[in-house]
């Protein structure tokens, strides 16, 4: 064990070991030669030699590298436990002000995307219509050959970025001489996005928690699936304490945040507008409420009727006037609009509208709060959305791209069947596609070149959501490759490799781990603390470095930031959505907190995490109310049921649940794949797949809430009397605590009297 | 027909005859059933090593059924093994005559019972290979067991109850091996040489033999009740619902008395009807072991009804919830239909004409072996099924594995069985000579009495006359 | 190892103050206010613990090994559902899911009731004393410990324990894994040398991090200070990871550590099997009145009626 007093912070500053020590690491003298074992049993039997010991590599003793975690755009920071020279565990970075030391559970599977044996290693080239192992030389040169050029029929598709990629990728497309890029994830709220920047000034205001007395949320997963999936919940763990904020959830699928809700309202789907509309309208009748709204919206709101708003919704009037009275009482408020909410054909106007009522009920300024500059506009998150991936997807349909690059997105799967992206994507001229997985898209490419994860590389990373500006994290390797060096390669260092041959500029940098230390050094001046030498005989440069690594992130100073003004529009929704006879039934693609949008499902452990709602595991399901079920001729849980747009269809297990509205569908998003390894492949169903080409129709994107669907029993359930209800598996036996007292729950009234602090 | 009349008129010398003649060559029958038994046993082997190999998933238990068949067949064949020692010990030390043509069996019968039983915790553990550290010898770990535990005291229990049985058995069989040995050819002469000891028959070995014949069976009767009630502590110890019940013990002890008098009834009228035993295995004696068993069977119900009982009125949640689920719940077949055998059925025995029918009676007695069987059954997963924790309530039937492995046992106890009749004398031949020296001793004594009678008749007569 | 020896320890042992010198008694705190149900804290144990991943089929068959495990019920534990009666003119009782409802529609529209359920390490644990080779015992320090190579399968701790948070391998979940195949190349990195990877007909059960608290109690005589451990110098993988802070883990013997004053403010004490409170303090203990002693707290969940 160790002989020295070292507990973890004191290892940390003094010794910096984030920059020194992980720099040996990489220099070739750590090399985990366990990994040249071949046999399990004799790579278990291996024991770290003491007599010839790797540098910074004590057996039994565990050190701990700060990163940040790629899992989700989120960009939560970590720290990474190490030991014998491999990560083990994954923690939260305790000073992080974006997850505050803790981390959700795709983060914590971060290693098992870190460690999956179904990683890509070595690059692949198509030739003679099949996908061949190629050498590194030749994959390189493929790729210099085809990007370092001047070529203005590039086209470049890229997940949601930020941070150094973000800038490196920009200066690349700008010796391309390209504009098309485009930035597509899936779960990112575009429209909820464009309409915050549009009332706002800003795509993602922050938000103050703990002030707020009542939470307003339509549709809006905050606590899971919603932008950020472990700050929000740190957030939310204050806003829950004496005196306890209130939570209303109005969505047409109980997601985890409903689950949580003080009151979940059951609310038809596409109706949440009207229902926004309906509280203004009562809202408004208060004249210190009405002379916060713009003469000609005022009109607007005024000839809404809450009685006929009660009947589109299917919330009561009762729970209409209840929510009123609360959002009176409870000041100041935050009013949150979600995906599921602005999925529509009229997102945009459901978002306003939601948003309205932080503009009535002065929420602007109090929970509602704005953002300073950036400080640089090259790093800051691109979180992208459906229309991009349109444009993209047209364009190639329309042969107006030569040369396509897809990174860190996978487009053929996620598209909906009527975009025809595989096709689309099979008509550009020459496809490079940069993975760590064999998804879809990377096995339908002719160049795939195969990725350091994130905790092999050097990078900075911006949150998607951040509650502070000017933060930046900062990623760099907690280990050697895992399958050894030169078999995977960071991004960074090959488009690093490709540029240097536009610009000798680059040529500058001999890596991507030098540009990211040079930038970062660049960064010094900007940054509201600079570190400055601790240790006797250190430089300026060495304190910096190894104080930023070790502490995982920076924070920039920024300019104060002005003061909200909305600019509010008028509101256009549009009647009821009808009942349609062929398709009676909306259908709700919703994300998963584990499989996310489905780039999580080459992971055990998450597939193996019940969904937090249904319990189900290992498959998909589709969830219906028990009177929708009674109305399709008696369905039970495990029934395989055929689910119909007109754009296609789906088998898919049923689900009974009362956590929906009887006048939807839900299906869960995050399986369905093709390709993506033995543990995703051929599981379950892609909701995606079957959506119409609907879409928002003030910012094009596409509207994932707005397809109907009809239901059809196929088979009944199976019958293998086990926990399984035919071949759904589900992780409980009974829904019920069946009078036994394990979860007990009191009133708030209580708890603020008996815990009041 | 007057069965004293019968037994009196035996010879002796047929009385060996007889039995001996048991044991000659068997016919093809047997060794068809041998073989089929013996597959059943092949295949349980065969399972068992799959599930070693694997582990106890491929026997399909899970949480939080984490006993199943391997516990109720375990139960069960320890319940079934008290049909011997009812029979030898107790009946012995109530002097109960009748049991001398029908004990011999049914002491067999305890010890393959216990050898079959014996099986089943060693298999239905997850790491067999370390089964001895059950024992309590001093380890180099310096662990030893846990004194505490019901599964340990089981071990001890029956490793005692087996050897005890086995002396009681083979002290008991010493005359017959000795009348075995006489007449024995070929390669029996050898064994029985060896076995009888060199019994003579002298006085002195009989008043040996008797005094320990007798205190066996007295050490017999309490360890008899303490194995089924350490058995039965399995349960009783645990918190499980439905399991945490006070009148386990004796419960237990009534259905192994009453699961054993239904195989003494199966395995007499299979005898009496294969070795043509009809001059010692009587109707009379048949029904008086109905009788026994009907008021087993009494005492039974009535401890499953009264645990029913107290159950309900002790208004405990875990408890009622179990109780409720055990008939409409998933298991509810099983419970059913251990009442329709158990509780329904031996009523027929209340009647003297079925009782005294011979294959009416057998069909009952498998009846209620069944229903014993199914009542091991359902002690053990409807409690499990309906646990404290909703969470994890499971509905889990055993798999091919558990049936196999049951299959297998009955197999290996009808094996070892057939085996027995065949190289040991299944009726006591000494014992019913005594009961027939016995009647006639008493049919002499009441001759002798008639005729006194008679003559005093005779004498009053003529004195009246004089 | 004689037999003397054993009458020492075990004289040792049912000595009043066995317990009285040693320095910690772990015990946990989990606030259902705050448990939003997300499950980090059941991955975070998984990648901890070496738990293995059995797969769909196995999953199906009750073979899940999730030491944690969040159970969501939607029902009060009274029964009736979550509804506001005035609402409904009447009020469905959860029945088993699948039965069709009347034509009211009806939600759960207080949400769900989420709890997170691990080994609560009773005092009066029914696991211990039915084990036949004595392989669950009592830790001073408050742990029930599972010695896993003394361990031989009979199981009746996993039927004695009412939370059945007990977990067996009923096989060997690293030879038969998901795929059929050992557990792939290069997973077996990620696994924690800190612990054993358990074999087939083994129990186990959450430990508190035990190698956790080795290691802290290791530094901790390091540092010349064998006898303390500061609060919240380790953490259980739970309580690091939870996003919420729902989980507080810590040693009850230390006044100042936060577990004692949560306990201690809810009027929780460990002894008692019914609690004596003097105000509507929400901590509990789930299935108390088994008088099994459990260690870990819950606090109530919390909703407004009023919303």
């Amino acid at each position: 064990m160790s002989s020295k007093s070292w507990n973890r912070r004191t290892f940390l500053k003094a010794m910096g070991l984030g920059g020194a020590g992980s720099a040996l690491l990489l220099s070739g003298c750590g090399n985990t030669d366990i990994i040249d074992e071949v046999d399990l049993e004799v790579r278990k039997e291996k024991v770290e030699p003491n007599v010839d010991p790797q540098d910074f590599v004590q057996p039994g003793v565990a050190l701990y590298y700060a990163s940040t975690c790629r899992m989700c755009p989120a960009g939560c920071n970590l720290h990474a436990r190490i030991r014998e020279a491999r990560v083990l565990k994954l923690e939260g970075n305790p000073g992080s002000p974006v997850n505050h030391g803790r981390l959700c559970p795709m983060g914590q599977a971060g290693l098992h995307a870190h460690y999956n044996p179904d990683r890509l290693t070595k690059p692949m080239m198509r030739k003679g219509g099949k996908l061949v192992d190629v050498s590194w030389d030749e994959a390189m040169d493929t790729l210099k050959e085809k990007l370092a050029k001047k070529n203005s029929r590039l086209a470049w598709l890229n997940g949601a970025t930020s941070g150094h990629h973000a800038a490196l990728t920009k200066a690349y497309l700008e010796e391309a001489g390209s504009k098309n890029f485009f930035v597509f994830d899936t779960l990112p709220p575009a429209v909820g996005h464009a309409v915050n920047e549009a009332m706002f000034g800003n795509a993602m205001p922050r938000l103050d928690f703990k002030k707020a007395k009542l939470i307003l949320s339509f549709g809006a997963d905050f606590l899971a699936t919603w932008m950020s999936p472990v700050h929000f919940p740190t957030q939310y763990a204050e806003f829950r304490q004496p005196p306890r904020g209130t939570l209303v959830v109005a969505e047409s699928k109980m997601t985890i945040t409903g689950a949580n809700a003080d009151r979940w309202l059951g609310i038809r789907p596409g109706t949440e507008g009207h229902l926004a509309m309906a509280l203004a309208s009562l809202l408004v009748e208060d004249p210190v409420y009405a002379k916060r709204v713009p003469k000609d919206i005022l009109a607007e709101i005024k000839k809404v009727d809450p009685v006929e708003v009660s009947k589109i919704t299917g919330v009561s009037s009762e729970r209409l006037h209840k929510l009123h009275h609360l959002l009176t009482k409870n000041s100041p408020s935050m009013v949150l609009s979600g995906s599921s909410a602005e999925g529509v054909e009229y997102g945009s106007e459901t978002a306003r509208a939601v948003l309205l009522l932080n503009v009535i009920l002065g929420n602007v300024g109090k929970t509602i709060l704005p953002r300073s500059e950036a400080v640089f506009p090259d790093l800051m998150p691109k979180m992208g959305g459906w229309a991009q991936l349109r444009t993209f997807i047209d364009g190639l349909h329309g042969g107006k791209f030569d040369t396509v690059v897809v990174f860190g997105t996978n487009p053929v799967y996620q598209a909906p069947a009527f975009m025809k992206a595989d096709k689309a994507y099979a008509k550009a001229g020459y496809r490079i596609s940069f993975s760590m997985f064999p998804d879809e898209t990377t096995m339908a490419s002719d160049l795939v070149l195969p990725l350091d994860s994130y905790l092999e590389e050097w990078n900075t990373a911006l949150p998607a959501y951040s509650p502070e500006d000017g933060f930046v994290g900062v990623q760099q390797p907690v280990m050697n490759p895992v399958f050894g060096e030169g078999t995977t390669r960071p991004f960074g260092d090959m488009m690093l490799a490709v540029i240097k041959q536009m610009n000798p500029k680059y040529k500058t940098w001999k890596d991507y781990e030098a540009y990211v230390r040079d930038s970062l050094w660049t960064m010094r001046d900007a940054m509201v603390k600079p570190p400055v030498p601790t240790v006797g005989g250190e430089t300026v440069r060495e304190a910096f470095h190894n104080q930023v690594l070790s502490t995982g992130y920076i924070r920039l100073k920024t300019k104060p930031a002005r003061a909200i003004k909305p600019k509010l529009e008028a509101i256009n929704l549009p009647e009821a959505p009808k009942a349609n006879s062929k398709y009676p039934f909306r259908l709700l693609p919703t994300a998963r907190l584990g499989l996310w949008d489905g780039r999580h499902a080459n992971l055990p452990w998450l597939q193996e995490l019940p969904d937090q709602l249904a319990e189900v595991v290992w498959d998909s399901w589709v969830e219906l109310h028990p009177s929708t079920a009674k109305k399709l001729g008696g369905i039970v849980t495990g029934d395989v049921l055929r689910v119909s747009s007109a754009s296609g269809s789906v088998e898919v297990k049923a689900l009974v649940t009362m956590a929906i509205h009887p006048d939807c569908v839900a299906i869960p998003l995050g399986q369905g794949h093709t390709e993506y390894g033995r543990y995703a492949k051929g599981v379950g169903v892609n909701p995606y797949h079957i959506l119409d080409a609907k879409y928002d129709a003030k910012t094009g994107e596409l509207a994932t809430f707005a397809t109907d669907v009809n239901v059809v029993k196929v088979a009944d359930r199976g019958s293998i009397v086990t926990l399984a209800h035919g071949d759904l598996v589900l992780e409980n036996g009974s829904n019920s605590q069946a009078g036994r007292t394990i979860v007990k729950t009191v009133t708030a009234k209580q708890f603020n009297r008996t815990e009041e602090a | 027909m007057d069965s004293t009349t019968n037994m009196k008129d035996i010879e002796w010398a047929r009385i060996n005859k007889d039995v001996l003649g048991s044991l000659e060559t068997p016919r093809i029958t047997f060794w068809i059933v041998l073989a089929v038994c013996s597959v059943l046993v092949l295949c349980g082997v065969a399972a068992e090593v799959y599930q070693y190999n694997h582990g106890l998933g491929v026997a399909l238990m899970d949480r939080p059924h984490f006993w199943q068949l391997y516990i109720s067949n375990f139960i069960f064949w320890i319940g079934m093994s008290h049909s011997g020692t009812l029979l030898s010990a107790v009946l012995l030390l109530t002097k109960a005559d009748w049991r001398k043509p029908i004990y011999r069996f049914a002491e067999a019968m305890t010890l393959f019972s216990i050898l079959t039983a014996a099986f089943f915790p060693v298999i239905h553990l997850g790491r067999v290979w370390n089964l001895y550290w059950v024992l309590p010898y001093p380890d180099e770990r310096g662990i030893w067991p846990n004194f505490r535990s019901p599964l340990l005291w089981d071990a001890s229990a029956i490793f005692t109850y087996a050897t005890s049985s086995a002396l009681f058995l083979y002290i008991g069989m010493i005359p017959d091996l000795a009348i075995c040995r006489d007449n024995a050819r070929g390669w029996r002469k050898p064994l029985y040489t060896l076995m009888s000891l060199g019994w003579m028959g002298r006085a002195r070995e009989w008043i040996a033999f008797r005094k320990t014949y007798v205190l066996m069976g007295c050490f017999l009767v309490p360890l008899a009740v303490s194995v089924h009630s350490i058995v039965a502590s399995d349960f009783a110890m645990s918190i499980v619902p439905d399991w945490h019940i006070t009148s386990f013990p004796p419960y237990f002890v009534a259905g192994a008395l009453y699961s054993g008098c239904a195989a003494i009834i199966t395995l007499f009228v299979m005898l009496r009807y294969i070795f043509k035993f009809e001059a010692y295995m009587t109707i009379d004696i048949l029904e008086k072991v109905a009788k026994l068993t009907f008021a087993i069977a009494m005492v039974w119900n009535y401890l499953n009804l009264s645990e029913y009982a107290s159950i309900w009125y002790s208004n405990d949640m875990y408890e009622h919830e179990v109780l409720i689920q055990k008939f409409i719940g998933p298991y509810w077949p099983v419970v059913w239909g251990m009442l329709l055998c158990s509780t329904v059925a031996p009523f027929a025995m209340a009647f003297k004409k079925f009782r005294q029918n011979l294959w009416g009676m057998f069909f009952l007695s498998l009846v209620i072996q069944l229903g014993m069987w199914l009542e091991r059954f359902q002690i053990v997963s409807p409690s499990l099924a309906s646990n404290h924790e909703p969470w994890t309530w499971a509905v889990v039937w055993p798999g091919l594995i558990q049936l196999t492995i049951t299959a297998a046992s009955f197999g290996w106890f009808t094996m070892l069985f057939l085996i027995f009749c065949k190289v040991f004398p299944s009726v006591s031949m000494y014992e019913v000579k005594e009961l027939v020296f016995h009647h006639r001793r008493v049919s002499a004594r009441n001759e002798i009495e008639d005729l006194n009678k008679e003559k005093d008749d005779m004498i009053r007569a003529q004195e009246g006359l004089a | 190892m004689g037999f003397g020896r054993m009458l020492e320890n075990w004289a040792a042992f049912r000595k009043d103050d066995y317990y009285d010198n040693e320095p910690y008694m772990w015990g946990m705190a989990i606030d259902l206010n705050k448990c939003i149900g997300c499950g980090a804290c059941v991955t975070a144990c998984y990648a901890e613990n070496n738990l293995p991943v059995v797969g769909k089929y196995h999953y199906s068959q009750g073979y899940a090994m999730h030491w944690m495990r969040i159970e969501r019920y939607w029902d009060e534990p009274d029964g009736h559902a979550d509804i506001d009666i005035s609402q409904k003119p009447e009020t469905p009782m959860y029945a088993h899911e699948g039965t069709p409802q009347e034509d009211t529609v009806s939600f759960p529209e207080r949400g769900a009731h989420y709890i997170p359920m691990l080994c609560q390490q009773c005092n009066h644990a029914p696991c211990e004393p039915v084990c036949p080779v004595a392989a669950t015992y009592h830790t001073p320090d408050g742990l029930n410990a599972q010695v896993y190579n003394r361990c031989i399968g009979s199981r009746y701790c996993g039927n004695n324990c009412p939370y059945k948070v007990r977990y067996f391998n009923f096989l060997d979940f690293w030879k038969e894994n998901y795929d059929g195949a050992p557990l792939p190349h290069p997973l077996e990195l990620q696994l924690n040398p800190d612990l054993s990877v358990r074999s087939k007909g083994v129990m186990e059960k959450c430990t508190f991090c035990v190698q956790r608290q080795r290691d802290a109690k290791n530094a901790a005589e390091t540092a010349g200070h064998p006898n303390y451990v500061e609060d919240m110098s380790f953490m259980t993988a739970c309580q690091q990871t939870c996003p919420t802070r729902a989980i507080v883990f810590g040693n009850m013997k230390n006044p100042k550590a936060e577990v004692s004053k949560l306990w201690a403010s809810h009027q929780v004490e460990l002894g008692r099997v019914l609690q004596d409170k003097t105000e509507d303090v929400r901590g509990y203990r789930v299935l108390e009145d088994l008088n099994v002693e459990p260690c870990i707290m819950y606090m109530d969940r919390v909703r407004n009626i009023e919303a």
